[in-house]
C-alpha cells in the first residue's frame, strides 16, 4: 500500500499584513475523502494552493506521502488539481491536454522537442505507450469520442470530465480539487457529485476536496473540515459536524435551511429557559447569563394552536409561510416575545400538516431538548443535558 | 360534422389573412431596417468607397492638377508604371523596410511584453516609457533622429570617432539609408505593439499556469512554447497585420529625413505617388501608383487574415 498520508503542520500564510491562514494542523489519511468547507473568503482554496505548491506558506510545513515537500516545486509533489475553471489548455485538443503530464514526466527535453522530438531516439516507444494511457482514461471517463476535439467545443460537463482525465493519468498520491462542480448547472453538479464519488472509491487515492456548498461536503466526504477565517473550526465526520457541532459558525455554516439560532437564558442553578419559558435542560458547570440555542429545523414540531398547549412547554407564533417541498414543509414562524422579533424555520413531514396552513395563523411550536445546542455569547458549545421527559413527549 | 365545416371554412377563410399581414408586417420591418442602416452606408459611400472610385476614375486619365483639358487614355498610365524603373525601385525600397519593420517591430515588443509582464512595481513605468514614441508626433520625433544620427554633428557619430572608429552615413550612406529608416520605424512602432501584447499575456488566466506548473510544465523555454506563445496567436496575428499595413505607408520619415535619397535609395511607394501628384502635378500617374499601393494593402490583409485564421483560433 502506498502512503499517500497528506500532514499539515502549523501553516502560516498571510497576503501583506492580512492573515489568511492560522497555524493550520491537519492530518488525511491515506485513501480518505477530505473536504475543506466554508464560507468564501475562509483560506480553503489557499490552503489546497500551498499543499499543491502554488503557494508557499510563510511558516509551518507540508509532509506528502511522509516526507516534507516544502523545498519541491508543484510537479515534484506528485499530486493532481481539477480547478473551478478546470484551466484546459484551450489551443489543444482534448487528447493533447490530457497527455501533457505524461509528456512532461517521461520525455526529456530533447525528445519531446517540436517536430524534431521525434527522430530522437526513444521518443517514439514512448509517445506511443502515452497514448494508449491516455485512451484507457479516456475511456474510463466517457470521452473517447471526445479526444480530437477541442474545449472550446465541449459542453461544461466534458471539460469537467476532460480536467479529471489529465489528473488521473499521472496515478497521482493524491487528488486535489478546487470547487470542481461550481460551475456546472444544478442537475449536472448532481450527476458528477456521485461520479466523483464512485471514481474515489474506484481508486482508493487521497482526494481533497474545496468547496463552498456544504451538501457537496455532506454527501460525499469521510471528513470535514469547516474553515472559518483562517482556522479549522472542526474537523470529524459528516454526522459529527452536523449532530454534534462545536463551534456556532458550524452550526449555522453546515444544514439547510440554516439551524435556528434562538436567545436563551440561565439560571443560577443551570436551568435554560427560552422565552421566558423554562426547558426542560441544564448547562453543566458554566456560569453564563445569556446563551444562543441552537435547534434545527426537523427538532422542531409544529401544530395547530391550542391555549392548553401553552401550559404544556409551547411556545405561541404565527405562520409566515409554508414551503412545500413534496416530501416535506418547511414553515417560517414570526416569534413575537419581550426582547424583539424572531424569525425560526421549521421542517417537517406532510402527515404532520393537520391544518397547518393559513399565513398569519397562531401555531404551537415545540421544543426538543435533547436535539438542541447551547452555545455561549461567543460562540463556544456549552455542554448540558436535557432533563426528564422533553415538552414534546408531553404533549402528545 | 357541423362543428368540423366550421373549422374548415374558418381556416380558409383565415389563412389567406395571416399570410398577407405576415408579409406587410415584414415589408414594413425590412423597410424600417434599410432606414436605420442608410445614414452609415451613406457616409461609407462618400468618405471610403467614392473617393476610390475617383482614384481609379483619374488614373485612366492624363489630367494634370490645375490643367483646363484632359482626356481619356485608357491604361497608358498603368504602361508607362510597368516599364518605370523609378517604380520599380520604389516598390523594392517599400518591401525592403516592410521585411525589417515588421519582423523587428512585432518580435521585439514581443520580448519587451514578456519581460514587463513580469514587474510587479514598474509595469506602469515601462509601458509609459516604451509607449512615448506613440504619442509622438513621427515627423518632429524625425528632426529630433536626423540630429542625433547626423553624419557630421550628429551625436552617435561623435561617440563613434571618440572611440576609434569611423563615422557612418546613417542617412547619407544609400546602402544603409533604407535600414536606418527601418530602425526608427521599429523605434515608433515597438510601443503600440507592446501594448497590445501586453494587454493579451494578461488574458490568460493564471488557472493555466497554474495546471501548467502541476503538469510539469514550468521551465521558461515549455511555457514559452507550450502556453504563452500559442495563447497570444490571435494577439500576433493582429499585430503582425496592423504593423504591416502601417510599415506600408511608411512616408512620413523618408519626407523629413531623406526625400527620397540618396540616390533613390529611400524612395518608397507614397512618397513617389506624392512627388508626382503633388511636386510633378501627374495627378493621372499619381491615381495611378495609389491604385497600386491599394492593392498591396488589401492583398496583405487578405492573405494575412485567410492564413492565419486556420491556425491561431482556437
Amino acid at each position: 500500500m502506498i502512503d499517500s498520508t497528506i500532514s499539515l503542520s502549523k501553516i502560516v500564510k498571510k497576503f501583506d499584513a492580512t492573515p489568511v491562514l492560522r497555524n493550520v494542523d491537519l492530518n488525511i489519511e491515506s485513501g480518505e475523502f477530505l473536504t475543506l468547507v466554508g464560507p468564501s473568503g475562509c483560506g480553503k482554496s489557499t490552503l489546497l494552493r500551498i499543499i499543491a505548491g502554488l503557494e508557499m506558506q510563510d511558516t509551518g510545513s507540508v509532509f506528502i506521502g511522509g516526507r516534507s515537500v516544502d523545498h519541491l516545486r508543484p510537479k515534484q509533489r506528485d499530486v493532481a488539481m481539477v480547478f473551478q475553471s478546470y484551466a484546459l489548455y484551450p489551443h489543444m485538443t482534448v487528447a493533447e491536454n490530457i497527455t501533457m503530464p505524461l509528456l512532461m514526466q517521461r520525455m526529456s527535453f530533447a525528445q519531446r522537442f517540436p517536430v524534431m522530438g521525434r527522430w530522437v531516439p526513444g521518443s517514439q516507444h514512448i509517445q506511443k505507450n502515452i497514448r494508449k494511457e491516455v485512451e484507457t482514461v479516456a475511456e474510463h471517463l466517457h470521452i473517447e469520442k471526445l479526444l480530437e476535439r477541442k474545449p472550446g467545443q465541449l459542453s461544461g460537463g466534458q471539460r469537467q470530465r476532460v480536467a479529471l482525465g489529465r489528473a488521473m493519468v499521472r496515478r497521482p498520491l493524491a487528488f486535489l480539487m478546487d470547487e470542481p462542480l461550481s460551475n456546472l448547472d444544478a442537475r449536472l453538479r448532481v450527476k458528477m457529485r456521485t461520479e466523483l464519488a464512485e471514481l474515489h472509491q474506484r481508486l482508493g487515492t487521497t482526494f481533497i476536496y474545496v468547496t463552498h456548498d456544504q451538501v457537496e461536503a455532506m454527501t460525499m466526504s469521510k471528513r470535514i473540515a469547516v474553515m472559518m477565517d483562517g482556522e479549522i473550526v472542526q474537523l470529524g465526520t459528516p454526522d459529527e459536524v452536523y449532530n454534534d457541532p462545536q463551534d456556532i459558525r458550524v452550526a449555522q455554516f453546515i444544514g439547510s435551511p440554516p439551524i435556528n439560532i434562538l436567545p436563551g437564558e440561565v439560571n443560577s442553578a443551570g436551568n435554560l429557559s427560552l422565552f421566558g419559558v423554562e426547558c426542560r435542560y441544564r448547562i453543566n458547570g458554566s456560569n453564563q447569563k445569556n446563551v444562543k440555542i441552537g435547534v434545527r429545523p426537523e427538532d422542531l414540531q409544529i401544530s395547530e394552536f391550542k391555549v392548553g398547549l401553552i401550559e404544556r412547554g409551547g411556545l405561541r407564533g404565527w405562520l409566515r409561510r409554508l414551503e412545500n417541498l413534496g416530501n416535506e414543509y418547511i414553515a417560517h414562524i414570526d416569534m413575537d416575545c419581550d426582547d424583539g422579533h424572531w424569525q425560526i424555520a421549521v421542517r417537517f413531514p406532510p402527515e404532520e400538516l393537520n391544518g397547518i396552513g393559513q399565513p398569519g395563523a397562531a401555531v404551537n411550536i415545540f421544543l426538543n431538548e435533547a436535539k438542541i445546542f447551547v452555545f455561549s455569547e461567543t460562540g463556544d458549545r456549552l455542554s448540558g443535558e436535557a432533563m426528564l421527559q422533553s415538552a414534546v413527549e408531553k404533549a402528545s | 360534422m357541423n362543428e368540423v365545416s366550421d373549422t374548415a371554412r374558418f381556416s380558409t377563410m383565415e389563412e389567406p389573412n395571416i399570410v398577407e399581414i405576415r408579409r406587410i408586417i415584414q415589408k414594413r420591418a425590412s423597410i424600417t431596417g434599410y432606414a436605420f442602416a442608410f445614414p452609415a452606408t451613406l457616409l461609407l459611400a462618400v468618405i471610403i468607397l467614392l473617393p476610390i472610385a475617383i482614384v481609379i476614375f483619374l488614373s485612366a486619365t492624363d489630367y494634370t492638377l490645375g490643367a483646363l483639358n484632359w482626356s481619356f487614355v485608357g491604361l497608358t498610365n498603368y504602361e508607362k508604371l510597368l516599364s518605370d524603373a523609378v517604380f520599380w525601385r520604389s516598390i523594392k525600397n517599400t518591401f525592403l523596410y516592410v521585411v525589417i519593420v515588421v519582423p523587428g517591430s512585432v518580435g521585439l515588443a514581443f520580448l519587451l511584453a514578456l519581460l514587463v509582464h513580469e514587474r510587479v512595481h514598474t509595469k506602469r513605468l515601462y509601458e509609459i516609457i516604451f509607449f512615448l514614441p506613440v504619442t509622438g508626433t513621427l515627423v518632429a520625433m524625425a528632426i529630433v533622429w536626423q540630429f542625433l544620427l547626423h553624419s557630421r554633428v550628429g551625436p552617435v557619430n561623435l561617440l563613434l570617432l571618440e572611440n576609434g572608429f569611423e563615422r557612418i552615413g546613417f542617412f547619407t550612406d544609400p546602402n544603409l539609408a533604407m535600414i536606418s529608416l527601418a530602425m526608427i520605424g521599429i523605434w515608433q512602432l515597438i510601443g503600440f505593439n507592446l501594448i497590445l501584447f501586453l494587454a493579451g499575456l494578461a488574458a490568460i488566466p493564471k488557472d493555466i499556469y497554474d495546471a501548467a506548473a502541476l503538469d510539469g510544465v514550468d521551465g521558461g523555454i515549455d511555457k514559452l512554447a507550450r502556453i504563452t506563445w500559442p495563447l497570444l496567436g490571435p494577439t500576433t496575428m493582429f499585430v503582425t497585420i496592423t504593423t504591416s499595413i502601417t510599415a506600408f505607408q511608411v512616408f512620413d520619415t523618408v519626407a523629413v529625413l531623406t526625400k527620397g535619397g540618396p540616390r533613390g535609395s529611400t524612395d518608397v511607394l507614397l512618397y513617389q505617388a506624392y512627388l508626382e501628384g503633388f511636386q510633378y502635378f501627374e495627378i493621372g500617374y499619381a491615381a495611378c501608383l495609389t491604385l497600386v499601393f491599394l492593392t498591396f494593402i488589401l492583398l496583405l490583409s487578405l492573405v494575412q487574415v485567410r492564413f492565419f485564421d486556420k491556425r491561431v483560433h482556437y
